[in-house]
């Protein structure tokens, strides 16, 4: 099987499931800053097997990746121990809060292109995110990027829905208020 | 665009390079792993390390009172550094500013001391990004930082953690600790941890240390409703009656043997064992509340003995509101070193019942609470970490119902009242302080209702009715404090020293009582009765009266009983001689002899002796009239142990005055009941021409 060949089939299998991929490092990782280093060595462990071995015994590419995703997840840094207490007997986000953040979410503001566009500003903005505690920036991922509900977020990451929405709504809040979004 | 599709772009396109994984992978390139501070904290167990995300700190774009003094550490002598330490804690003392501090400890420390001295002043997770060892050795980065916290072995001569500037004066002011210094990324590999003993560098004033070990508290005007009532200026009712003094120069002359005793009565007084109280009073007749560091407790007491009705862990109680008549209360506690629990305790039904306070609090710590019980508005403000929310809520039951999100700022807002479902609340910018309204239950509707120059820092009362607020900015006078006035929203010139305790209107200023009326200050009687409703943390109960004493709770006579609501308030000066006041002891001793049938026990134990006690002390008319109201048992003690005799006329063979009898402490201040005295001249020297009561 030559170069070609296996780097064409990775390049597809990277596009295919990159979203998969990332979205279950992004929600089992120890700490989410390792993440994407667990997804840079889940991929170059499925790039030496694909070449070592070939793909062909590979059924599904997104499970097999998975599957190396688990194991890096467990093995990366696991000396240290993620506690991520639940929060329990938790009452729902108060209904004006979601009407708030769906309306939030949902407005239309041609502005935003323009901040897109403004690299330097973007970059701030997703850093802001980032640096808050680490659940903020896995549950801005897991909602925007990989397209999961809040309840998907909150039940993927072991929290209750309404700390998930707290978290995003205020976030989105303080962000209104720090860049003028 | 919109917010959603924004958010998807933004996280599509920073979180992970794509492109360098891909190009990595096919070169066969694994990741490696990046030092990290270790974060400790947040819990009381030591062990528990928590890795939280980032190895940038975040930091808040309000830069108010933060001020950065960071410099070369290892150019600087240790008077030096001393010196700029403590320029450094002084103008960060407010700041929540997040700086990379070097943290020199009194000697060598273990890991768990380590651990200790650096958690005990936040309420959040501290990273600790190096360790100084003894052995002149370092440990950089999360892993082998927590290496040495996870084999607790090793002697830690200094840290570097990264925290909010304020925990710098809090360190300072740890005996542990040597210095707490803004360190530079140079000073990571340059500077070393200062060694010298503390009393060897200088004397270092970092001002009040009061609050060093807490996190902000939920203030109320006079100190808070949990502020110390250990009441020292309550007599210990406990101690044996004082002896009388007997004056040297006097010439009566009482029979041998002869100890009348002052009338102070040590009356009813009943100690529990140790129940670890911090706090303890009764919160109506047959209840008390007790405090203690773990948890907060009711007793039922009737009237022999205390039993235990519910119990609720809680580290760290704050009682945030008491009601008017004590019967109902609201705590804030924390939960795994965070303050984020609130309870609100029922003593009429002896209930203490969690509020479910964590829907809207979730990771943030309480910073504030307050309630207006009439209005049924509860207002919370929330510190998440960066910002502060304000929420409101109504009791439903037990449970703050109907959480909205009110305001948000980057800096701590104040709570200053609420009226008709209208919260005020202030905050300071820029040298200048601003107050808003917003209508509870609404979501971020606050509007501008004032805006004052100079930085004020506010006093919430109890009742959440009125703030107490003072400018902190030198420039204008730190000592000017108004009142603010939801109802008018105005302010009211008012004294630094304003408390309103529990009572909704009514103030203590400077000694006086005030009632706000209409945007003003009234006037109003200085009295037991307006001192009660101030003077709440003495009891709720007019029959009992709850006093900490090590750990056990001390049960006496309340002071606010229904014969002190006559009493004065006041601060008389004595002006009688010391012949005058030595008649009035002895004749108030024979007296209280009589009226406690403890004439044996003062040596008056034949009547011979109990007659010339009497003549001795008493004109011969008031003699008589002394025998004929004791046989008609018509005599009530005197406790002339802190009494004031004022006389107002004196001549060569007769002197009038006022006896002041102390009766209490009320809110502070001294509470007398007033008797007209007489003193004639017999037999050569000054008796007492009256009886007493």
């Amino acid at each position: 099987m030559g170069k070609p060949e296996i780097d064409s089939y990775f390049n597809d299998v990277y596009a295919a499931t990159f979203t998969a991929v990332s979205r279950f490092v992004t929600s089992h990782a120890s700490r989410l800053q390792d993440a994407e280093d667990i997804i840079q060595n889940v991929y170059t462990r499925f790039y030496k097997r694909i070449d070592d071995k070939g793909y062909e015994d590979i059924e599904s590419a997104e499970a097999f990746l998975i599957n190396i995703a688990k194991f890096e997840c467990r093995s990366f840094l696991a000396s240290f121990i993620k506690r991520r207490e639940r929060v329990k007997n938790m009452s729902d986000f108060s209904e004006e809060e979601s009407a708030a953040l769906d309306a939030e979410l949902s407005r239309d503001e041609p502005l935003l292109e323009d901040i897109l566009n403004n690299k330097i500003l973007a970059k701030q903005i997703f850093d802001d995110i980032m640096n808050r505690d680490e659940t903020v920036g896995r549950i801005f991922y897991l909602h925007f990027v990989c397209d999961m509900k809040l309840d998907e977020v909150a039940d993927k990451l072991g929290l209750n829905v309404s700390t998930v929405k707290t978290k995003l709504y205020r976030t989105i809040e303080k962000q209104k208020k720090k860049f003028g979004l | 665009m919109n917010k959603h599709d924004f958010y998807k772009e933004i996280m599509s396109e920073y979180t992970f390079d794509k492109d360098k994984i891909l190009s990595n992978a096919k070169k066969g390139k694994f990741a490696g792993r990046k030092p990290l501070p270790l974060y400790i904290g947040m819990t009381a167990a030591a062990a528990a390390l928590v890795v939280a995300v980032g190895t940038a700190a975040f930091s808040l774009t309000n830069h108010r009172g933060a001020v950065y003094n960071g410099g070369n550490l290892a150019a600087l002598d240790d008077k030096q550094r001393v010196d700029k330490a403590k320029t450094e804690a002084d103008q960060n003392a407010n700041s929540v500013e997040l700086y990379d501090v070097m943290v020199s400890f009194n000697g060598a420390l273990s890991p768990a001391e380590v651990q200790n001295v650096l958690t005990a002043y936040s309420d959040s997770s501290i990273p600790v990004k190096l360790l100084f060892l003894a052995d002149g050795s370092k440990a950089v980065g999360g892993e082998q930082v927590g290496a040495v916290f996870e084999s607790g072995n090793g002697s830690i001569t200094g840290a570097i953690i990264n925290c909010p500037g304020r925990l710098m004066k809090s360190l300072m002011n740890d005996s542990r600790v040597v210095l707490a210094e803004i360190a530079t990324q140079e000073d990571f590999n340059s500077a070393l941890p200062i060694t010298t003993p503390i009393g060897n560098l200088t004397n270092i004033d970092n001002g009040d240390s009061d609050n060093s070990h807490n996190p902000p508290d939920i203030d109320v005007s006079g100190g808070g409703i949990d502020g110390d009532n250990s009441n020292s200026d309550v007599p210990d009712n406990s101690g044996a009656d004082d002896p009388i003094i007997m004056p040297q120069n006097t010439e009566i002359k009482l029979p041998a043997g002869v100890n009348l005793p002052t009338g102070h009565n040590a009356g009813f007084s009943y100690i529990t064992d140790d129940l670890g109280a911090e706090r303890a009073y009764f919160l109506n007749e047959n209840v008390f509340y007790v405090k203690t560091a773990n948890s907060v407790r009711l007793y039922r007491w009737n009237g022999e003995s205390e039993s235990l009705a519910v119990s609720q862990n809680i580290e760290d109680a704050q009682a945030c509101w008491i009601s008017e008549n004590g019967s109902r209360l609201i705590v804030t506690g924390k939960e795994n070193g965070i303050r984020r629990k609130m309870f609100i305790i029922d003593a009429y039904n002896c209930t203490i019942n969690d509020m479910g306070a964590e829907s809207f609090v979730g990771d943030g710590t309480i910073a504030a609470a307050a309630y207006n019980e009439n209005d049924d508005v509860l207002v919370v403000n929330v510190f998440d970490g960066e910002a502060y929310f304000l929420y409101t809520a109504h009791l439903n039951g037990y449970q703050a119902a109907d959480a909205a999100t009110l305001f948000m700022d980057g800096a701590n807002v104040n709570i200053l009242g609420e009226f008709g479902g209208t919260v005020y609340f202030s905050d300071s910018a820029d040298g200048k302080t601003t107050i808003y309204k917003g209508e509870a239950g609404t979501a971020l509707s606050g509007n501008v209702v004032l805006e004052l120059e100079g930085v004020y820092s506010a006093n919430v009362n109890s009742a959440f009715t009125h703030a107490v607020m003072t400018c902190t900015t030198e420039a204008l006078g730190d000592t000017e404090s108004t009142i603010f006035d939801p109802e008018t929203e105005s302010l009211i010139p008012a004294s630094a020293n304003t408390s309103f305790g529990v009572a909704l209107h009514t103030c203590e200023m400077d000694g006086e009582y005030f009632k706000v009326e209409n945007g003003a200050l009234v006037k109003i009687d200085k009295s037991v009765a307006n001192a009660a409703k101030i003077d709440f943390k003495r009891s709720f109960s007019a029959t009992y009266m709850a006093l900490v004493s090590n750990g056990s709770v001390r049960i006496v006579p309340s002071v606010y009983n229904s014969a002190n609501k006559n009493a004065a308030l006041g601060q008389p000066t004595e002006n009688s001689t010391e012949e005058l006041r030595a008649a009035l002891n002895l004749g108030a001793g024979v007296i209280n002899a009589l009226a406690t049938d403890k004439c044996a026990e003062a040596g008056l134990d034949t009547a011979e002796k109990l007659s010339e006690a009497i003549d001795e002390c008493f004109t011969k008319s008031a003699g008589e009239d002394l025998k004929s109201r004791n046989e008609s048992g018509n005599l009530t003690a005197v406790d002339i142990s802190e009494a004031v005799l004022v006389i107002d006329e004196n001549n060569e063979n007769s002197a009038d005055g006022t006896l002041y009898v102390k009766v209490g402490t009320f809110d502070g201040k001294n509470g007398y009941f007033a008797y007209n005295v007489r003193f004639a001249k017999e037999r050569g020297c000054f008796r007492l021409d009256c009886v007493i009561g």
